[in-house]
């Protein structure tokens, strides 16, 4: 039984691409997409989540919402707090560094929302279909809640450009694109373009997870001069976080699917957003800290172990 | 043919303080630029930027008191916080109402 679920989680195409490339990767293999796919595939999944959002926030009533919304705008608040925390006094980092470290813990990851979502898919798992509008919110709120902490030690004019960058940047605008189009255009309009945001999906998604996958590989040898810490920290607070999502998903309301995917935006860390923000607003902290543990550690941990784990959760819990 | 000396900036930089860059580079009193994507490594941990995009190479066709102004303006604001370095070499340029 244990085997089937976990067979379940982990045999998908694109977490198979993902840990594939990422061996392969270590290994000195060249698998490594064209550079002009990535920015292409990204912009397709942006939108194609978005759209997703759109058509089913058309067939939600505010009553439906507002629950899910405010557990959203808590877990923005409490998630880069906890990440702040902990970075500071477990992992003694500088303030710069640790509210450096918290944005990224704050804010999500698009890939990592996509792939429990395919996952829930694949098991049969209904969720909410709306979330995607979360996922835009807690990019956003995470980044800012963080870089507050550091406000001191940050430029007077970073600031308004950092927050622009996250804002006008090209993950929140496509995104928002999407939610647009799929709201306004609804389900039935779309159908014509379903082939192409909703069939092709899956397949898209394990072609970016190659390329992650590389990209996960090459954060992965500079731990070496990160140190311990900073893993055990980018598995800790997304399990941390990743429970707090679970209880916030479960006091709002949501359905099992709803509970994982929101404890799963809880648990993921930003790769895209935060790393362009945070460069501008705190030049100081070290990037080699955030991405590495962003995206060496906490984005494959949350892919491999963290998604069924927090599946099992919201099951155990609904 | 005409020709004149003029001086060519050329500052190799991180790409999320492009916007950052052309602007005092117009403010210092540049009338153009040219933009690209490039691929290195420096001093400054190089690969661990890659990830919000490449680095860029801006190149500029200045004054000699333009170049020094620009140079002084990257040194103030950019130089202790990003990874920036910047350099000038001298160019004898056709055109000359043009830098």
């Amino acid at each position: 039984m244990i085997a089937v679920s976990l067979a379940d989680n982990l045999l998908t195409a694109p977490l198979v691409a993902f840990v594939v490339a990422l061996i392969a990767t270590l290994l000195r293999f060249e698998v490594r997409l064209p550079d002009a796919l990535y920015p292409i595939l990204s912009t397709f999944l942006l939108l194609a989540i978005g759209i997703k959002g759109g058509k089913a926030l058309a067939d939600s009533s505010i009553d439906d919402l507002w629950g899910p919304l405010l557990a959203a705008l808590a877990l923005g608040i409490v998630t880069p707090l906890i990440a702040f925390a902990a970075m500071r006094t477990l992992g003694r980092f500088h303030v710069v560094d640790a509210a450096a470290l918290a944005a990224h813990y704050g804010s999500v990851s698009a890939v990592t929302f996509t792939v429990v979502l395919t996952t829930l898919d694949a098991r049969e798992i209904g969720f909410e279909g709306y979330m995607a509008g979360l996922l835009a919110v807690l990019e956003i709120i995470g980044i800012v809640v963080a870089l507050f902490l550091a406000r001191k030690s940050s430029d007077g004019s970073g600031w308004k450009s950092a927050l622009g960058e996250v804002v006008r940047g090209r993950s929140i605008a496509l995104l928002v694109a999407g939610l647009l189009i799929g709201a306004i255009v609804g389900a039935e309009r779309l159908e014509p373009t379903d082939p192409l945001f909703s069939g092709l999906f899956p397949g898209v998604l394990a072609l970016f997870l190659i390329e992650m996958g590389v990209t996960a590989a090459e954060r992965l040898r500079d731990i070496r001069s990160t140190g311990v810490r900073l893993v055990l920290l980018g598995i800790a607070v997304p399990l941390v976080n990743g429970v707090l999502g679970a209880l916030a998903g479960k006091v709002a309301g949501l359905s099992t699917g709803g509970i994982a995917v929101m404890a799963t935006l809880a648990a993921s860390a930003s790769y895209i957003a935060a790393p362009a923000a945070v460069r501008i607003a705190l030049p100081k902290a070290n990037p080699s800290l955030y991405i590495t543990a962003s995206l060496g550690v906490t984005f494959p941990f949350n892919l491999t172990v963290g998604i069924p784990v927090y599946i099992a959760v919201a099951q155990a819990i609904s | 043919m005409n020709t004149v000396n003029r001086q060519l900036v050329t500052v190799i930089a991180e790409s999320v303080i492009e916007q950052k860059l052309i602007d005092d580079v117009k403010n210092c009193g540049a009338k153009g630029y040219s933009v690209g994507h490039v691929r290195g490594e420096g001093q400054t941990g190089g690969r661990a930027l890659d990830i919000t995009g490449s680095s860029i190479r801006l190149e500029t066709v200045v004054t000699e008191e333009v170049a020094e102004r620009v140079l002084r303006v990257l040194a103030e604001k950019y130089f202790d916080r990003y990874a920036v370095v910047a350099w000038v070499t001298p160019v004898v340029v056709a055109r000359p109402n043009r830098f």
